[in-house]
């Protein structure tokens, strides 16, 4: 069966498909940044600012021309990769996508984390609970799932820090790198750059400060992850491929990872693109309270400091990101699922 | 609700439709009040009415009506005087903490009931009309639905500006989606059903047809989602005020705001700054998730027997 | 072949029953069964749905739902399968005790190919090298003629019936001294059928197994069985030589089911005057009395025995006399 070419015929019909998205959301940010009421640049710049400076403003980044000439500039610019240059106090002059992609391996890396410790805390807790239906342990655990899921994110990234930086002194409360020099740039990724280094003491630096950011956001992820495992493993549970199973004599712990198990991530799989819309945003937030040096942090600096090319930039980047991901979970889900291969 | 107004006269001509809306919700409420999904939804409609309660006589309750810096003492720890101690400007928390409920509602309802008054219409016609224009809306609604909400909201909160209605504006796009997504799938599954054919056969006009048989049906999800996106709503409104992006900064009480100003008096012990309002956000939106899930697993059943 | 010798039997339920609690009350799926299968025999079991009919092939195999609560013995082997451990049941299931199922079409782990299934099978059973189990699975595939290129395929690239000659191969791959087969003909189409039912027929040739053949199909139990048993509301109505059942029944039931499918020349059973009753709340006495022309009060009012009204012959009837 040529099973590799009709995933490759797949996954490039997923990534045409998915082309209309791209596009629709770059709209929806040129949207919001030019045409509805309200004058980003005023609102940006610091009350008071002379009238002629903000038109000065405007006018430098073409933003007194018509909407269509602007839309067209705008995608030009984006499909060649040029996503302009910055004005704002810190980065002035810098090519906003250099900027970018010198923060986006911290963003990464975080939410990596992130989410490893929100599906192995998930699907373990999903799976203890939907396999002890209606017993106790499972009704702890649906009232984890509710809560964790609802609870303001950077309050519990603060409540994490009292106790284990502050109180513990354990791990460490802010930033990405502390004591040495971090190790040197090639991924970008602090902890496998310094494995490439070869120094083991920069990987426990690093490690050490992922903890809690990555605990936090993974934590309040993991909720989702719980009630998706839980409510699909009691329908698979019960279904009839799980009772012919039992029928033939499979042990049961099989007949639950294999069967049963596997067959319930497959929907949890479908809606991950959904996860890592939260994951990002609650990452934006993670970043504010660890003091953590990524794209959320870096969105943030450019509100503040009217860096609008930069604003633009950023969010321009997680469309992407978030498109790509969009992509990659559809062929993983067809990498499990036969079916989908079609 | 667009769905409560039903003609006495076609009522009797056409075939029957389900119980209005409110009574297809609080019959099996009351019904169902023993069961775990009853007592679950009960004691979140409890909470939800008792913070609005909060809100609502805010200006009654708070014991500081101060709303300026420096009136108390900074940094006091709870007393019988601060039950919640003060901030590091001298005001009290629970003043603050009361007035935040007012604002963090305010914002929540601003922010859900457009995209109700968007999303159900907009869903409707969608499922209703289908075809090309459905694909469109789907696909557009869905892209927005993938983008980080907390992103998008921050980006028109940056380009509009603070305050509650504005705050209110920005989270709106994020729930839009989720009603379109909702409504329209319901309306889907209502489409086909025996009664609307029927009403149809019988020469109602299309939009009569859409408007009172297929909202009334759609509508029974929307409790649900309502619930739900209450509760995200109130913890997007209180991030962006953490990330510096909401109301300004003479609003009485922004739960978010406080917990921003909170964090650099962590690492020197000052715990009620933090605890008390993260404590109120939680309960809260504990609440609404209590009330959608519980509302979820009393509705569902419901859906299934009016489909079969 | 009709073997009435009770000394051999492989398998006996005796008083066994099964109820199933529900919502809205105890629901009596079987009720005080007892019938046993001699080595290399074919028994039917047919019956209305909700008779008990998939309670009971289920119950043989230790796999009813967590709701069910069982009483009375099911003896195979000499030993009560109803009280075995899960461990010892599971050996005996799939190695010595098989099930086929109605609905071939889900019963397949639709993320395993055909040959996952079988290897996983073999080597819950049998420590055996790969190699050797995956030759046996071939082996297994292609008795029921299905090409054995097709082992690495999945469960969706195949039809219903296919599906269901997999279900069987995987039954057999371990010979099992007893298949279970229940409605293993239902979903599928009469062409398949009759294919499906002339597997079942030489199984017994070629393995000497005996076979538990639950249906509502009378045609099936005329063509296949040795013995039949009729199940009514949970409760077993005659059992008998398939020869005696056809030809001088004795239960009301039986008869009235019997007359359906003559009058109407058709192979599928049709329901008899009235609805079947409501497990919950079964009708007093004989269960079949609120539909039975012959019905006196007697009915009403006692359970009736079951009776050997020949050898090998029983049926459970007040007036079983007056119908011999």
């Amino acid at each position: 069966m040529p099973k590799t070419g009709s995933l490759i015929t797949y996954a490039v019909t997923r990534l045409i498909l998915s082309l209309p998205m791209l596009f629709i959301l770059l709209t929806v940010v040129f949207f919001v940044l030019r045409v509805i009421p309200g004058d980003p640049i005023a609102a940006l710049l610091a009350e008071g600012t002379p009238p002629y400076i903000v038109e000065a403003v405007r006018h430098s980044l073409g933003l007194d021309r018509p909407y269509w000439e602007q839309y067209l500039v705008y995608l030009a610019q984006i499909f060649t990769g040029n996503l302009g240059i910055s004005i704002g106090q810190y980065f002035k002059g810098q090519s906003v996508l250099a900027v970018i992609l010198q923060r986006l391996p911290a963003t990464a890396e975080l939410t990596i984390g992130a989410m490893l410790v929100a599906s192995i805390i998930g699907v373990g807790t999903g799976l203890i609970a939907g396999v002890n239906r209606d017993k106790p342990v499972d009704l702890i655990v649906r009232l984890y799932g509710t809560i964790i899921f609802v609870i303001p994110i950077f309050w519990l990234g603060e409540i994490l820090q009292i106790v284990f930086a502050v109180n513990l002194g354990l791990l460490p409360a802010q930033g990405r790198f502390s004591g040495l020099d971090p190790p040197a740039t090639v991924t970008g990724f602090y902890t496998i750059d310094s494995l490439l280094a070869g120094r083991i003491d920069k990987f426990f630096i690093a490690l050490q400060h992922l903890v809690l950011p990555c605990l936090t956001l993974g934590l309040v992820l993991s909720g989702f992850f719980t009630k998706t495992v839980r409510a699909n493993l009691l329908r698979t549970i019960s279904s009839d491929y799980v009772e012919a199973a039992k029928a033939r004599g499979i042990p049961r712990g099989r007949i639950i990872t294999r069967y049963a198990l596997k067959n319930a991530l497959i929907p949890v799989v479908t809606v991950l693109g959904l996860q890592f819309a939260i994951l990002f945003a609650g990452a934006v937030l993670t970043e504010r309270t660890f003091s953590w040096p990524g794209m959320g942090s870096l969105l943030l600096l450019s509100i503040n400091t009217a860096d609008y090319p930069m604003i633009q930039g950023t969010i321009v980047v997680y469309a992407f990101i978030i498109v790509v991901i969009s992509v990659i979970v559809d062929i993983i889900n067809g990498l499990i699922d036969p079916r989908v291969r079609y | 609700m667009k769905a409560k107004h039903s003609d006495p006269k076609r009522a009797s001509s056409l075939p029957e439709i389900p119980l209005p809306f409110l009574g297809r919700l609080i019959h099996p409420l009351i019904r169902e009040r023993r069961s775990l999904a009853g007592a679950l939804s009960w004691m979140g409609l409890g909470i939800l009415f008792f913070f609005i309660f909060i809100a609502v006589f805010a200006p009654l309750l708070v014991p500081f009506s101060q709303t300026q810096p420096f009136a108390s003492p900074v940094l006091q720890a709870p007393s019988l005087q601060h039950l919640m101690g003060t901030d590091n400007v001298g005001r009290d928390v629970l003043s603050r903490v009361i007035w935040g409920a007012r604002t963090s509602l305010e914002i929540m309802a601003i922010g859900v009931l457009i995209a109700l008054a968007v999303g159900f219409p907009v869903g409707l016609l969608s499922g209703y009309v289908g075809g090309k224009i459905d694909r469109l809306l789907v696909l557009i609604m869905d892209s927005i639905y993938a983008f980080p909400g907390l992103l998008l909201a921050a980006l028109i909160a940056a380009v509009i500006g603070r305050g509650v209605f504005n705050i209110g504006i920005a989270i709106t796009v994020i729930y839009i989606p989720l009603y379109f997504r909702v409504t329209r799938s319901q309306t889907l599954s209502v489409r086909e059903e025996p009664y609307v054919e029927a009403a149809r056969a019988l020469g109602a006009k299309s939009h009569t047809v859409m408007f009172s048989y297929i909202a009334h049906s759609a509508i029974i999800a929307i409790p649900v989602i309502f619930s739900l996106s209450s509760a995200d709503a109130i913890l997007t409104a209180a991030g962006l005020s953490y990330l510096g992006l909401g109301l300004e900064v003479d609003t009485p009480g922004d739960w978010g705001r406080d917990l921003s100003d909170a964090q650099s008096f962590i690492g020197v012990g000052i715990w009620w700054m933090s605890v008390f309002p993260g404590l109120m956000i939680v309960i809260l939106t504990v609440g609404l998730s209590f009330l959608g899930e519980g509302l979820n697993d009393i509705i569902n059943p419901i859906l299934r027997k009016e489909r079969s | 072949m009709i073997q009435t010798n009770t000394d051999s039997f492989l398998l006996k339920a005796h008083d066994f029953t099964v109820h199933y609690k529900t919502r809205r009350g105890e629901a009596h799926a079987l009720d005080e069964i007892s019938l046993e299968i001699a080595q290399g025999e074919t028994l039917g079991v047919v019956g209305e749905t909700g008779s008990g009919k998939s309670t009971l092939a289920k119950a043989v195999l230790g796999v009813l739902p967590p709701n069910a609560t069982v009483s009375g013995q099911i003896i195979y082997h000499g030993s009560d399968l109803t009280h075995l451990n899960d461990d010892t049941l599971r050996r005996i299931r799939g190695k010595e005790i098989a099930l086929i199922f109605q609905d071939p079409m889900t019963r397949l782990n639709p993320l395993m190919t055909i040959e996952d299934h079988f290897l996983e099978e073999i080597q819950a059973h049998e420590s055996i090298s790969v190699e050797e189990a995956r030759s046996r699975a071939r082996e297994a595939l292609v008795s029921m003629g299905i090409h054995e290129s097709r082992i690495r395929n999945y469960p969706h690239e195949f039809s219903g019936g296919m599906r269901q000659r997999i279900m069987i191969a995987l039954a057999l791959v371990l010979k099992p001294f007893l298949l279970v087969a229940d409605e293993p003909t239902t979903s599928l189409d009469v062409i398949v059928e009759s294919q499906i039912l002339e597997i079942l027929q030489d199984l017994r040739r070629v393995y000497k197994m005996s076979l538990l053949l639950i249906t509502h199909n009378l045609g099936i139990v005329a063509e296949v069985c040795d013995r039949v048993a009729v199940l009514y509301a949970g409760k077993l109505a005659e059992l008998g030589p398939v020869r005696d059942i056809f030809h001088r029944p004795i239960h009301p039931y039986t008869r009235a089911l019997l007359s359906s499918v003559i009058s109407l020349e058709t192979k599928e059973l049709h329901s008899i005057e009235g609805s079947p009753p409501d497990l919950l709340i079964p009708p007093s006495g004989c269960r079949f009395h609120p539909r039975c022309p012959y019905a006196q009060s007697i009915c009403k009012e006692n359970v009736p025995p079951l009776v050997e009204y020949r050898p090998g012959h029983f049926a459970a009837c007040h007036f079983g006399d007056t119908f011999l």
